[in-house]
């Protein structure tokens, strides 16, 4: 049974009596019935209820396990009370109010505390108050107390920008494949930005490919852009604009004669009458370029682009684990690029990017103006990492909904504290004490609630794996080795 | 008797020294009854106590009760004894009498004697050739006669009052710091240390001479772990019997779920006319 016991702003303090197993996260229905109102409340935190005498009792309790104790009382006294000792007192925030079949976020009102009926409702009760009806429905998790699939609707991801946060080993990677699986499920396209290779595909898929940088991800060099190309040297490759010019006259040139070609290009440079040590810069950045083998003259080289205009759902994952840094930067900037360029123009439908630590690949610069035009240009992004802060403040407010796993340490709490749209109480509450697979999720998936919920098991892609000295052959060779 | 005369005896200090207090107190119609009690030369034979003294079993008993509330006319008061037994270095026994919701037609009627007589006789009953302790604060209090005697299973019984008798120390310093016993001249009651440097306690026992009273209060202070001079077994009687706040809610709750009835406080008619501020 709930009693509701006080009121202070937003803040609720619902008793609990006999305790029951009422969970942090958990929404409760406040229904006053003189307005035919109902507040949505959410536990952000559970305590016991003080009484007094409280420390006596409890010492009472911890002193008679050291003695033999008989006992000459009335059952139901003792049941009563361990039933007051055990009372908890429910912390919770008000998050709205049902009001004729809808959801409001009127809370101006304070509900009747002796004539008000208190329960505990689902997030599935709340969603039809919340919206008319669920598009796409799929589950991605279990809610952690009543063990209910959460339902969530995929077209929320659509055109939206979602962040992926949790410590290493939390589940973050876990909850974007089974994302990644359910919107290949139906139909939709993705690429991933692997940096673990861990979007790998257990079983040989059609709906699951891999791009190997240089292997199977090459562009060939007659189909870029100048623009692109020049960008590419000057951005990444600091070239100084005399020296870009020099490349564009020659760019121009090979064109016009229909000589265009990464070899001739860089053959023309050579042979041009600039200074040596122009020519020297230019030709060692060419060379970089070359031998990271995504620039080919190879005709026949398959356009990414083309791929990522199949129809049917699929997911590519870009394999960037072993690439230096810059290399990483400079496939990840040539292929944006080339997509961006691709989107603008239409040549290729929308498709969902998932990019995991895209801090280490490419500056926050990029990815905020490509979060400004990403709705314009037909991306739905996501931004996996376990570091918070590698994200700028612009990148959470543009944010649209936010799947938060586990951080122990309290620069990080805070920080996210500052940034998200949760208050920082229920957000240090939740955060703090979810277990590895479990993740508070808010913002436009949850309707703008927060919902605490366990994530599945992906069973599509490998996973990352751990290499660890000690592995499981190790530790049995030294079992073996070790006396008795 | 006040219940807490030395926190009266250091308050009485204070007020006297205030400069407007110390004619009032220098007139001659008044006087403090806690300056002019030195008692030392009213004690008779005082006798340390033997350390070498056997161990004997030991319970102690202690019930207190409480007024839960009124309703329908009749007052509900509740009631609960602890008896905690110690033999030898074996695993202490605690036997919880209650708590009992006692229903009655009057409101001074109280059954806690009753609960205590029955929880020293059921402690007489469980120690053979032991000592049962009991408070002596209410037999002081209330001047009631409760029975020291000699159980059936053969044990005496010693009663001590948790209160410290400052007013009838007198000077302290002159009292032995070793644990020692006094009988108090013309009084059937004793001083008592069950410890050096313990508090002195006052005390009363089933024997009839101060020479078996001697030996009795040597063999308590050999049985029991003495904690500032009290006993411990004794200490948690007064634990496992006092009625705590959660004691009496949890009675309101029981007597209403089991016989729907709402036990309300009594109506305080000094609040009523006062106010919640001076009432």
């Amino acid at each position: 049974m709930f009693y509701l016991l006080s009121k202070s702003g937003p803040n609720y303090e619902i008793l609990e009596l006999p305790a029951g197993d009422a969970e942090i996260g958990a929404f409760l229905a406040l229904r006053a019935p003189e307005s035919n109102r109902t507040l949505v409340l959410q536990i952000s935190d559970i305590s016991y209820l003080k009484l007094p005498g409280e420390i006596e009792e409890i010492i009472r309790v911890t002193r008679a396990s050291d003695m033999l104790v008989e006992s000459q009382a009335d059952g139901i006294f003792e049941r009563l009370q361990d039933e007051i000792m055990d009372s908890k007192l429910l912390k919770c925030k008000v998050r709205g109010a049902i009001q004729d079949g809808g959801f409001s976020t009127n809370t101006l009102w304070a509900p009747s505390r002796m004539r008000s009926s208190i329960y505990a409702i689902s997030f599935e009760d709340l969603k039809s108050s919340l919206r008319a009806n669920t598009l796409i429905p799929v589950s991605l998790g279990r809610a952690l107390g009543t063990k209910a699939p959460i339902l969530l609707d995929l077209t929320d991801v659509d055109g939206a920008l979602t962040l992926i946060l949790g410590r290493k080993g939390a589940g973050k990677s876990m909850l974007a494949k089974s994302i990644v699986n359910s919107l290949v499920a139906n139909g939709a396209k993705c690429l991933v930005l692997d940096v673990n290779n861990e979007y790998l595909s257990r079983l040989p898929s059609d709906e699951f490919a891999v791009w190997e940088p240089g292997v199977n991800l090459r562009f060939e060099f007659k189909n870029l852009s100048k623009g692109i190309f020049l960008a590419l040297l000057e951005d990444l490759m600091e070239l100084p604009p005399s020296s870009v010019l020099e490349i564009s006259r020659t760019w121009d040139r090979l064109e016009s004669s229909g000589r265009l070609s990464f070899l001739g290009l860089k053959r023309e440079i050579l042979a041009s009458r600039i200074n040596d040590l122009v020519k020297e810069a230019l030709s060692r950045r060419l060379d970089v370029v070359y031998n990271s083998g995504i620039i080919t003259d190879d005709p026949e080289t398959i356009d990414p682009l083309a791929q990522l205009n199949r129809k049917g759902g699929f997911c590519i994952s870009l394999a960037l684990r072993g690439r230096s840094s810059f290399l990483r930067r400079l496939i990840i900037e040539l292929l944006m690029k080339n997509i961006i360029s691709a989107l603008e123009k239409d040549e290729i439908t929308p498709f969902f990017l998932f990019a995991e630590e895209a801090h280490t690949y490419q500056d926050m610069k990029f990815w905020e103006d490509l979060v400004t035009r990403m709705r314009h240009l037909g991306l739905s992004m996501f931004f996996i990492t376990n570091e918070p802060n590698s994200l700028s403040n612009f990148i959470y407010r543009q944010a649209d909904s936010l799947f938060l796993f586990n951080y122990f340490n309290d620069n990080d709490l805070f920080f996210l504290s500052r940034v998200s749209d949760l208050d920082t109480e229920s957000l240090l509450s939740y955060v703090r004490g979810l277990p590895d697979r479990c993740c508070l999720a808010v913002g436009k998936i949850t309707c703008n609630l927060p919902l605490l919920f366990e994530t599945y098991a992906d069973v599509i892609f490998e996973g990352g794996k751990t290499k660890t000295f000690f592995g499981a052959r190790a530790i049995q060779t030294m079992k073996r080795a070790s006396p008795g | 008797m006040s219940r807490h005369p030395q926190i009266e005896l250091l308050f009485s200090e204070y007020i006297r020294s205030l400069p407007l207090m110390k004619r009032e107190f220098n007139s001659p119609g008044l006087r403090f009854a806690d300056t002019d009690m030195s008692v030392i030369g009213g004690v008779e034979d005082l006798r340390l106590l033997d350390p070498s003294a056997p161990a004997l079993p030991i319970a102690a008993v202690d019930a207190s009760s409480n007024m839960i509330g009124y309703s329908g006319g009749y007052a509900y008061e509740l009631l609960r004894a602890g008896i905690v037994m110690k033999k030898g270095n074996g695993r202490m026994r605690l036997i919880k009498l209650g708590p009992f919701i006692i229903k009655s037609s009057s409101d001074g009627a109280s059954f806690l004697f009753e609960l205590e007589t029955l929880a020293q006789r059921m402690a007489g009953r469980r120690i053979k050739n032991g000592i049962v302790l009991f408070d002596g604060t209410m037999i002081e209090s209330t001047d009631s006669e409760l029975t020291l005697g000699s159980f059936e299973g053969l044990s005496n019984s010693i009663s001590l009052s948790k209160v410290v008798p400052v007013s009838r120390i007198g000077n302290s310093e002159e009292l032995p710091k070793n644990p020692f016993i006094a009988k108090l001249k013309d009084e059937d009651c004793y001083l008592v240390r069950l410890s050096s440097n313990g508090f002195v306690l006052r005390a009363r026992a089933s024997t009839k001479d101060i020479e078996s009273t001697a030996w009795l209060f040597s063999c308590l202070s050999r049985s029991d772990s003495i904690e500032m001079g009290y006993p411990r077994t004794m200490k948690l009687a007064h634990m496992y019997s006092k009625i705590l706040s959660m004691d009496i809610i949890s009675a309101r709750l029981a007597l209403f779920e089991k016989h729907n009835i709402r036990a309300r406080d009594p109506i305080d008619g000094r609040k009523l006319l006062l106010g919640c501020l001076w009432g």
